[in-house]
């Protein structure tokens, strides 16, 4: 399933003192099987749109087309989306919802909380509101997968999760994505994870959709990322600032690994 | 008195909660932590989700009291001490923006901390108005908070604690929500503060913020499992350390390492033994 987005506008309390065109006129396609990152700075309009992406507001004007039945998405702040008496319930909910029988949906849950790191056995019957932030996001990430969606918005999954959880999950829903060819749209702050995954970037800023491309082109437009309030992958950040300084890198670098090539 | 400002003495913490039957299930989620933490010192506190971070963070402002040991602000006792005492010596700023904002206009909320701590109206509006000059949030002073993004919300959370004028803040992940200049903005506004003589003790997943503090406190399981400097965690020698409690180098820890730089921990540090 592709999704078409078409001259969408959102104005938030129209006609009211402090109304505010969160998104404005943004046009763009996501394809099958993709994965896609979001970026723009705080306030630019990237979990507005999303939140049309999952059809949760209604477009002020404009339209998306996508079949909303297959596609799942994690918020912002995960506190909002548990609310289960425990981790285990909270994870069943979707699957039960979807009409898969206790048992079943348990399995799924089982299996999700495991994907995300969180040993079901061990915390499947704790509260979920007596967990740590970074848990909280692992169980609500596990919510969302059981259900076993086509398309998966996660809108900045990783934010308060521990160097080495923050890759897991994100090599997790790489991988899965590759095995089962879910669409993934990532909302990110992070520009190293938006270079290592994303085939597909969408850069919003004041509401506006001003970049539409791979990470490699993008990334090429340095200044117009910073002067936005984003930043650069951390490769690319060191070698600019070693080349004002005067160290010849002649070489394209992005990523880490780009910069340790052209340093040793 | 002593120029410790907090003084962290064998401090256990202990979550009690009911399961489904009613049964208390009791949580250690602190266990015999010590430290000290010196006026004027930017400490930094890592560790894994669920490590006890947060927990430790409440136990330094009065929000939680010890279950074991002592807390010490400025020598007087958490457990014993007026709250208001203790609050107005560290300011806390906390995971969740949404636990922390409790007005309907963003100036009110800010102004919330200050007013409880008795300050002069007059002398308030002053600190507001600077407070939300220094995060870049003047121009939404009047909106409510609930209107804003995520990043928004966390710009004025720390807009509130920056007007109560602590000595000693507490930034519990600030920069989880920020976009990538927002979290510079940040980490300079950090490092003025250290600079101008306060004491920042700073909870973060990001090990580049680790690397540019004093002193590096890391937690596994409610226990300390290192306490030094960024120099002395960041090294290869300690990769089994670091995986143990979910973390990683800074990248520029990790590309000295395979470059057979010495004691680089920081982007600066790299860039200057790469130019050498
Ligand atoms: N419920 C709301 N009512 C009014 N305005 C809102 C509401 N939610 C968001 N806004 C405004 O709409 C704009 C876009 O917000 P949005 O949450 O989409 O930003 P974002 O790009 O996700 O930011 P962040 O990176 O901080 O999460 C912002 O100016 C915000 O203040
Ligand atoms: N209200 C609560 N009731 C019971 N247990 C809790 C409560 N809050 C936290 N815990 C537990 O205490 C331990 C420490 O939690 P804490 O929030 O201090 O971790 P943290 O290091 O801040 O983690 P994170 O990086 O995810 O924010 C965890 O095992 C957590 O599940
Ligand atoms: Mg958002
Ligand atoms: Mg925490």
């Amino acid at each position: 399933m592709d999704i078409k987005v078409s001259n969408l506008t959102h104005i938030f309390s129209q006609g009211m003192p402090f109304e505010t065109i969160a998104l404005n006129g943004i046009t763009c396609d996501i394809k099958e099987g993709e994965f896609a990152a979001i970026i723009g700075r705080t306030g630019s309009g990237k979990t507005t749109l999303v939140q049309h992406i999952a059809g949760l507001l209604k477009p002020t004007s404009g339209s998306v087309d996508a079949d909303r039945k297959k596609i799942g998405i994690v918020f912002q702040y995960p506190e909002y989306q548990l609310f289960e008496e425990t981790v285990l319930k909270d994870v069943c909910f979707g699957p039960k919802n979807l009409g898969f029988n206790e048992e079943e949906a348990e399995a799924l849950a089982k299996d999700a909380l495991r994907l995300v790191g969180i040993d079901p056995e061990l915390m499947g019957a704790l509260s979920p509101f007596n967990l740590s932030g970074g848990e909280k996001r692992r169980v609500a990430i596990a919510g969302v997968l059981a259900m076993k969606p086509e398309v998966l918005i996660l809108d900045e999954p990783t934010a308060g999760l521990d160097p080495k959880g923050h890759d897991g999950i994100l090599e997790m829903i790489n991988d899965i994505k590759k095995k089962k060819n879910l669409t993934i749209i990532l909302v990110s702050h992070n520009m190293d994870d938006v270079e290592k995954y994303a085939e597909h970037v969408l850069v919003m800023h004041d509401g506006k959709l001003v970049m539409d491309d791979s990470p490699k082109e993008v990334f090429k437009q340095g200044e117009k990322l910073i002067g936005i309030g984003l930043g650069l992958p951390w490769g690319e950040t060191i070698a600019n600032s070693l080349r004002e300084r005067g160290k010849q890198i002649s070489k394209e670098v992005l990523s880490y690994e780009d910069l340790l090539g052209a340093l040793k | 008195m002593a120029d410790n400002i907090l003084k962290i003495e064998n401090l256990g913490y202990d979550y009690e909660t009911e399961d489904e039957n009613g049964e208390v299930i009791k949580n250690v989620a602190l266990k015999d932590i010590s430290f000290e933490v010196k006026k004027g010192c930017f400490v930094a506190i890592v560790g894994s989700n669920g490590s006890g971070k947060s927990t430790l963070a409440k136990n330094l402002n009065a929000l939680f009291v010890p279950s074991r040991g002592r807390v010490l602000v400025c020598d007087m006792d958490t457990k014993e001490a007026d709250p208001i005492d203790i609050r107005s010596k560290v300011g806390m700023v906390f995971q969740n923006p949404d636990n922390q904002l409790v007005s309907s206009v963003v100036e009110d909320d800010v102004a919330f901390g200050p007013e409880n701590l008795g300050v002069d109206p007059k002398e308030i509006r002053d600190r507001v108005d600077e407070a939300l000059s220094k995060v870049s949030m003047t121009e939404h002073r009047k909106k409510g908070p609930h209107l804003l993004s995520g990043g928004q919300k966390q710009r004025i959370a720390i807009a509130g604690v920056l007007a109560m004028q602590t000595e000693c803040i507490v930034f519990d992940e600030p920069t989880a929500m920020l976009d990538p200049s927002g979290r510079k903005e940040i980490m300079d506004i950090i490092e003025e503060l250290h600079k101008e003589g306060k004491t920042v003790i700073l909870i973060t997943h990001f090990m580049e913020e680790a690397a540019r503090a004093d002193e590096v406190i890391v937690l596994n399981k409610g226990e300390i499992l290192f306490d030094g400097s960024p120099k002395k965690l960041f090294t290869k020698d300690n990769q089994e350390l670091l995986d143990k409690a979910n973390l990683k180098m800074p990248m520029a820890a990790s590309l000295a390492a395979e470059l057979g730089f010495k004691d680089v921990v920081t982007d600066e540090e790299l860039i200057n033994a790469a130019l050498k």
